[in-house]
């Protein structure tokens, strides 16, 4: 028996406004701002492919739209999106490089070879500043070690968009526990 | 050619009450805030660069002078 009925349905894929692809284009140049800032470099030495930025913003617009379709209108989670789908595709697509000079350090060789994990990282970091800052308490050892493996990871094992999803579901549900948590301990709910 | 009896050792009526059991598994974890993209990266990003302490550890990690 054919599945005849998806021959019914008229929908065609349209890619978001231009407005909204440079909207999110200024988000992501503001976050490399920072990220620049932070690690002491010339923002203009960081060199950007736009065409494959866009499409990663069109990729993430499109599982917005399987989610809303095929999770009953759900909206993924900051966890989700900001580091299942951008981070996931910023690693496949690598849109981000710095050009090697001849007199460069061996850091600046360094950085310049793992640039995308490490605007990857920043990523993932800052939300997890926003969302759970505890972390950063756990003890400047345990949180470079947990750091140094996940760029390990970031650059030579195979990470799915779901398995970070998973990854993070861990920090999505500690900042609800957080928020609800009372000072004698017990929760809200 | 007749109705279908049976399958997978089960009558019809088992397969077609199985089928029909229990509703779709979705996922539905729902944003912090709805609405936002790349926002709250960019917050924690700037709340960062304004804690000098985490500013130097984020640095060091960063860019591997802690190795």
């Amino acid at each position: 028996m054919e599945r005849t009925c998806w021959e019914e349905l008229d929908f065609q894929y349209q890619e978001p406004s231009s407005e909204y692809i440079e909207e999110e284009l200024a988000k992501i140049e503001e976050q490399l701002r920072e990220f620049c800032a932070l690690i002491d470099i010339e923002f203009e030495k960081l060199r950007v492919n736009a065409k494959t930025l866009k499409d990663i913003i069109i990729r993430l617009d499109m599982r917005g739209l399987y989610f809303h379709i095929y999770h009953k209108k759900m909206e993924a989670n900051e966890y989700k999106r900001n580091i299942g789908l951008l981070v996931f595709w910023i690693l496949k697509l690598r849109p981000f490089w710095i050009d090697i000079q001849q007199e460069d350090s061996d850091e600046q060789i360094e950085l310049a070879t793992y640039i995308n994990e490490k605007i990857c990282l920043h990523i993932i970091l800052s939300l997890l500043r926003e969302y759970n800052s505890n972390f950063f308490e756990y003890g400047k050892d345990l949180v470079k070690a947990y750091v140094n493996e996940l760029e390990y990871s970031l650059r030579y094992r195979d990470l799915s968009k779901e398995s970070m999803f998973l990854l993070f579901d861990p920090f999505y549900y500690l900042y609800f526990y957080n928020q609800s948590t009372q000072e004698d301990g017990t929760t809200i709910i | 050619m007749g109705e279908r009896k049976a399958m997978f050792n089960m009558n019809m009526e088992m397969v077609r009450k199985q089928c029909n059991a229990g509703f779709m598994h979705c996922d539905n974890n729902t944003p912090i805030v709805r609405g936002e993209t790349l926002e709250p990266c960019i917050r924690g990003a700037k709340k960062i660069s304004a804690d000098p302490n985490l500013k130097k550890l984020i640095k060091e990690v960063l860019t591997g002078s802690d190795k």
